[in-house]
């Protein structure tokens, strides 16, 4: 009998195992870098539609062949209520249904479920139809001209709202971030803002303070982010309005 | 990126404990898959020569093909014993042959046991860390959180501001000590079960040669 041979193994190490492993974490590691910056959608702008004064024809436009300061250009107020009787009267009693008309509208006790399904079904059809051509209408009207044209004091180029109100909602997005500074509620800044042609502030004055240092600089901080989303003023020239920041939000002056 | 830099130092600790063990379990789960793929290819062309070759001498000087089977090993502990005793009976004048009644059997019997012990031992080897990452990286996670969370809550109290746009980014910076912890949890778990699934049928197969050799050694040598 020969001499028992001791077999040789070749494993490898743990350590290179581990140099790998670490290679391989890196590398799901870019990726997940690299997929999470390649995902980052970029914010949607924010447009003010004034509701009530909806439907328009194009909410953007708003109404250029009027002056912004124009009064002609608000809606017409609504026909006068003739004048009610003083005298107290009995109410008139309402004349008597006929019962005949009613029956047609009752559910027949012998109809089958099929035939109410499908009486339904026809209902729920001439509802869509309905809808359908109304919207066409609209459509319609609208590719026409004829529908009520922009919104009264727009001016021309911002979406149903005034500039100052649209500068007044971005300073108000802008000032929700500051949260941390909204613990006194008796706080007031007043800032007078002069915006440029292509949308930039060209100066601020600060009208009043608030002696709350932290205060004031959330207030610099919020107009100095919403500077970045503002549009150019409307009819292309410079723009100044007054702004009130307190902790409840920022109004116009 | 900014989920980790925005967080404390104690989650940040957490955070670098858990990718440890993930990197360790990963190169436990490649270094234990080239092992045990070795293993089993190995053995199954060993046992495939060792039925095929007649001769125990034969088989003992081809062992380097079948160096990372497992049988292998219980193989040369067997042949080595029996050598042994060959030998042994040998200097009593009664060259090869020797008798059960001295415990020859037996003695192979131990050897072949101790074989398998020590490469079960191998075999096993690592696979504790696994279920230790399994068991406790969704734990060190889970505290990581409820630091980030506790830390995230004084935050709020101290600003005095309880808005979404202040509460959210501290709990999202927590809750991923949690899910690095599944991250590095569940391939361990996964690998840690696979791996004793494969080392069973492993274990099987040695036990079953070590009685197959037992029978050849009885049959060929005993008695004679």
């Amino acid at each position: 009998m020969s001499r028992p041979v001791k077999p040789q193994r070749e494993n490898g190490s743990l350590g290179a195992m581990v140099c790998y492993s670490a290679v391989v974490h890196l590398a799901i590691w870019f990726f997940l870098l690299q997929v999470s910056l390649s995902t980052h959608f970029k914010e949607a702008p924010v447009y003010y539609v004034d509701l009530l004064n909806l439907p328009v024809a194009s909410p953007q436009a708003g109404r250029p062949d009027v002056a912004p300061g124009a009064t002609s250009s608000s809606p017409a107020p609504p026909p006068p209520t003739p004048p009610q009787p003083r005298g107290m009267t009995l109410p008139a009693k309402a004349p008597a249904r006929p019962t005949a008309a009613t029956p047609a509208r009752q559910t027949d006790p012998a109809e089958t479920a099929r035939e109410f399904e499908e009486r339904i079904a026809r209902l729920e059809q001439e509802a869509a139809a309905r809808h359908q051509e109304a919207a066409l209408a609209a459509l319609r009207k609208r590719a026409d001209g004829k529908g009520p044209a922009g919104i009264p004091g727009a001016a021309g180029t911002e979406a149903g709202s005034d500039y100052a109100s649209y500068v007044r909602s971005r300073l108000e997005d802008a000032f929700r971030r500051e949260d941390a500074f909204r613990t006194d509620p008796g706080k007031v800044v007043i800032v007078r803002l002069t915006i440029d042609r292509t949308g930039r502030i060209v100066n601020q004055r600060y009208e009043q303070r608030s002696n709350d240092r932290l205060f004031d600089d959330a207030v610099a901080r919020a107009i100095a982010r919403a500077e970045r989303e503002f549009r150019r003023p409307p009819g292309g020239g410079q723009f100044e309005h007054g702004f009130v920041f307190r902790p409840q939000g920022v109004g116009k002056k | 990126m900014s989920l980790f830099l925005g967080t404390g130092l104690v989650v940040k600790l957490v955070l670098l404990i858990l990718l440890y063990f993930s990197v360790v379990s990963w190169a436990i789960i490649f270094y234990k898959f080239r092992q045990v793929h070795r293993a089993n290819r190995e053995s199954e062309r060993f046992m495939d020569f060792f039925w095929k070759t007649k001769r125990f001498d034969a088989i003992n000087a081809q062992l380097d093909r079948f160096a990372n089977s497992p049988l292998t090993v219980l193989f040369n502990e067997g042949y080595g014993e029996l050598t042994k005793l060959a030998a042994k009976r040998e200097e009593k004048e009664e060259p090869g042959v020797f008798s059960t009644e001295l415990g020859g059997i037996d003695n192979i019997a131990r050897a072949l046991r101790r074989a398998t012990t020590s490469e079960i031992t191998r075999l096993e080897k690592y696979l504790t860390f696994l279920a230790t990452t399994g068991s406790t990286a969704p734990f060190i996670g889970l505290f990581g959180t409820v630091w980030g969370i506790m830390t995230a809550f004084k935050g709020i109290g101290e600003t005095g501001s309880a808005s979404l746009a202040v509460v959210a980014p501290g709990i999202a910076e927590a809750l991923i000590a949690t899910a690095i912890g599944l991250v590095a949890a569940i391939p361990a778990v996964m690998g840690y079960n696979h791996f004793q699934n494969k080392l069973r049928v492993l274990i099987a197969e040695m036990d079953s040669f070590s009685t197959e050799f037992l029978n050849i050694v009885h049959r060929t040598f005993a008695g004679k």
